[in-house]
């Protein structure tokens, strides 16, 4: 399975290294088919092309496919350059100085420069946009335009990661002009840098995307068209992938995954450490989560091994923090926990709590966190507590995490951010609002959050990660237990594809055969 | 005291008579008797099936999962290794008492509604019945759904539900049959007598419209399975990790191309239950329908 994927990458790779290496370029023109069309099956609707507005996966990746980003991130996880060139932190990480590239037009013609990025910023701050951008952005006090390519970034206080949101559609940059023309409208009348345009978007049955002919990465993009087609039923896009109505699918389904490598006519993609699960509990005093042994006793009294194996079918892996697979903060070794029933039922005894246990836990209809939850109210049940599950829509779901009563998360996960400090600091800072809707603070975590943004150097910062991944766990607010896959299905001629951690695809490095 | 016994035997005897003459006019109804036999197998398969199945039907074994028809497991297991012949026979105790249990209700609620309405007539029957008449107006699973919903999700919540939605059916159905029977001189005769309301409603006119009732609440025991099985289907009924035929449909059917007997076996289920009550319900409607038995 690594082979294949391995090679995969490699393939994808192809093109990136041509535009870096010169020789190599010589001959990747011959290798690579220009034009054609790329028919994607997506699990939702994008629903908005504002890359200020959108929120899932399908809205920030076809955002992204219209519109640039100042960054992006390498395969190791290290900030790279995009529409940015090159950047500087000075003053003790409280300035961060960006130099732009040149000579990039906008698809209406309009001029890409330092204005222009001041412009967009600008719109992410601003409260009459309604972005759910602008809390990445907290740490920025001002941004000065310092000449066309140039700009600085004053921070309020020194922030190592301040630069990671601005790799996804915090930093995508779209034409001050167009915004201005079209308002509220501009989500469906986007206008970017990006290697395509849009020219069709039917809700919930296709967006059309169309090759930007002017795009600045010279030779790309390959594709003539990339056709977004929303599928939500799981079986129904991989019968759309295997039938050839489609040649790539998104989020296939886990309990196929083995089957489908032994498949010849269509190849698996898989990127680890595309997001991570915990458990979830509330302190507030009328929950049983507001004593600490009982929520320890899960670290040590759920069965891991059978939530890999059952829940996820044995896809990604088991995990112990909310550090992933692939961040340059990640360690392998870090295991605290193995199951010990009686040690479990030891902190349930000396929790306090009198018997008989029981927590009630709403649930999604997500068919993975389905099989978790029935193997956590079993483990759960071996060390004295009742999980009571109770199935809600999503929008219950929110609301009531939201309202802070929530007796405990069945349902908790993260997604891919390139840096921890992302999700970190909102589950766990007394600020955050998941560390608000679990009832958490602790000055030490505080502390400890605030450490790791100071400090400047990524050793640094990967051992003050790893204290507040212990102190988490000590915590036990989150009990972490999975580290998930993003899998993605390819027909055997599409090459150029780089599967990454954040599940976005760039297009642009994609041709057939 | 020896005649006392005497009498005693006769009416044991009596009874016994009665049963076996109904059972023989059901059975001499071809739709009734495959109707009944479907009925009360399941039942006693619901019933006594648990005691005798190796595995339990929240038992999970993470060594076989979504494993095909064996020995061990005659339809396979599901996603969490659990025997599903054993959540199936815990699924039919479920799926049938909610059945039962929302036409009980329903019947309970219905009946005198129906009773009074068609008693007092009037005003209270014109109220009575555009009330029901707007609830019918709607299509009974669309408010069984936003019943459920704002009750909250769950298998009691669900039975009342469908109670609600199934209730102005037979209130419709006795007020019919009351407003024919009242005139008759038996009820004028009682009503001269000074018999009270309450005696003349259920002492003299329900005896006399209660078969229609019967053969209705059969039906509708079929429809309730199969709306209990919608509503657990979209996660409204049934909770985790309790089985009901519906919410095993609702998860078997991500895993159709894997484990097809995992979804086709509950499915098979909620269909036999569902044709047994409703053939029941025809056959017994051919049986007590006065027209039909001058025929017969």
């Amino acid at each position: 399975m690594m082979d294949r994927r391995n090679l995969l990458r490699f393939m994808a790779a192809g093109p990136v290294i041509g535009l870096v290496a010169s020789p190599l370029r010589a001959q990747a023109p011959a290798t690579i088919k220009r034009g054609g069309t790329l028919t994607v099956a997506i699990f939702a609707d994008p629903i908005t092309f504002d890359p200020h507005l959108t929120g899932n996966v399908q809205g920030r990746t076809a955002s992204q496919a219209i519109h640039d980003t100042l960054f992006t991130v390498d395969d190791k996880g290290r900030l790279a350059p995009r529409l940015a060139e090159s950047w500087e932190f000075s003053d003790g990480g409280k300035v961060l100085t960006v130099k732009l590239r040149s000579g990039i037009k906008f698809h209406d013609g309009t001029v890409f420069d330092a204005a222009a990025v001041k412009y967009n910023i600008d719109r992410i701050r601003d409260p009459k946009t309604g972005s759910i951008r602008e809390g990445e952005l907290r740490a920025l006090d001002r941004l000065e335009v310092v000449d066309a390519t140039t700009l600085r970034f004053v921070l309020k206080y020194p922030f190592a990661a301040f630069a990671f949101p601005l790799t996804d559609v915090a930093g995508a940059i779209g034409s001050p002009t167009a915004m201005e023309k079209s308002g509220k409208d501009y989500g469906l009348r986007p206008v970017g840098t990006g290697p395509f345009k849009l020219v069709e978007y039917q809700k919930d049955t296709r967006t059309v995307l169309e090759k930007n002919p002017d795009y600045w990465q010279s030779g790309q993009p390959y594709l003539d068209r990339v056709i977004l087609r929303p599928i939500p039923t799981d079986s129904t896009r991989l019968a759309e992938l295997r039938s050839g109505g489609v040649q790539m699918a998104e989020a296939l389904p886990l309990q196929d995954i083995s089957r489908l490598r032994q498949t010849q006519n269509l190849v698996v993609s898989e990127q680890p450490g595309f997001r991570w699960e915990y458990f979830g509990f509330n302190l507030r005093d009328e929950h049983p989560g507001r004593s600490k042994a009982f929520r320890q006793a899960f670290q040590w009294g759920i069965d891991r091994e059978a939530l890999h194996k059952i829940a996820y079918f044995g896809t990604g892996s088991i995990g112990f923090d909310g550090i992933l697979p692939g961040s340059p903060f990640f360690d392998a070794d870090y295991k605290p926990f193995k199951r010990d029933v009686e040690k479990a039922k030891r902190l349930i005894g000396e929790s306090g709590i009198s018997t008989p246990i029981v927590i009630k836990g709403p649930l999604q209809p997500d068919p993975v966190k389905q099989r978790a939850a029935q193997i956590f109210q079993a483990n759960a049940a071996e060390i004295g507590v009742k999980v009571e599950i109770e199935q809600v829509d999503s929008a219950g779901y929110r609301t009531l995490l939201q309202s802070g009563q929530m007796p405990m998360d069945l349902q908790g996960w993260w997604g891919y951010r390139p840096d921890p400090d992302q999700y970190l600091a909102i589950l766990l800072q007394s600020g955050g609002s998941y560390a608000k809707f679990h009832g958490y603070a602790n000055p030490e975590m505080d502390k400890l959050i605030g450490a790791q943004r100071e400090a400047q150097s990524e050793a640094e910062r990967k051992a003050i990660f790893r204290k507040i991944s212990e102190l988490m766990n000590e915590d036990a607010v989150y009990v972490p237990w999975h580290y998930s896959s993003d899998f993605k299905g390819l027909h055997p001629s599409v090459k150029g594809f780089v599967h990454t951690p954040s599940g976005i695809t760039a297009f642009e490095t994609i041709h057939l055969g | 005291m020896e005649e006392v016994s005497d009498m005693r035997a006769e009416d044991r005897r009596m009874r016994f008579d009665r049963v076996r003459h109904g059972l023989r006019v059901l059975f001499r109804n071809p739709l009734a008797a495959v109707g009944t036999i479907l009925v009360v197998t399941q039942v006693l398969i619901a019933l006594v099936a648990p005691m005798l199945l190796p595995h339990g039907p929240n038992d999970m074994d993470y060594t076989s999962v979504l494993s095909g028809p064996s020995f061990r497991h005659p339809f396979g297991t599901d996603e969490l290794g659990r025997d599903i012949l054993s959540r199936l026979v815990a699924g039919a105790q479920l799926s049938l008492s909610v059945g039962v249990a929302s036409v009980v209700l329903a019947a309970l609620v219905g009946v005198p509604l129906g009773l009074v309405a068609g008693y007092a007539g009037g005003i209270l029957d014109e109220v009575f019945m555009r009330i029901l008449d707007s609830i019918i107006a709607l299509p009974p699973l669309v408010l069984a759904l936003t019943i459920a919903a704002v009750l909250g999700t769950g298998l009691v919540n669900t039975t009342i539900a469908i109670a609600l939605v199934s209730a102005p059916a037979f209130a419709r159905l006795v007020r019919g049959q009351v407003l024919s029977l009242k005139h008759n001189d038996y009820v004028m005769a009682a009503y001269s007598m000074g018999a009270p309301v309450r005696v003349i409603l259920f002492r003299h006119i329900l005896p006399n419209a209660i078969n229609p009732v019967i053969v209705q609440a059969s039906l509708a025991i079929g429809f309730s399975v199969i709306t209990e099985s919608s509503l657990s289907f979209i996660g409204l009924g049934a909770q985790p990790p309790q089985s009901t035929w519906g919410s095993m449909v609702q998860v078997g059917f991500q895993y159709l191309e894997l484990q097809p007997s995992f979804a086709l076996a509950p499915a098979t289920a909620i269909f036999l239950a569902v044709l047994g009550f409703i053939m029941l319900g025809e056959g017994l409607r051919q049986i007590l329908d006065p027209m039909a038995r001058s025929r017969g």
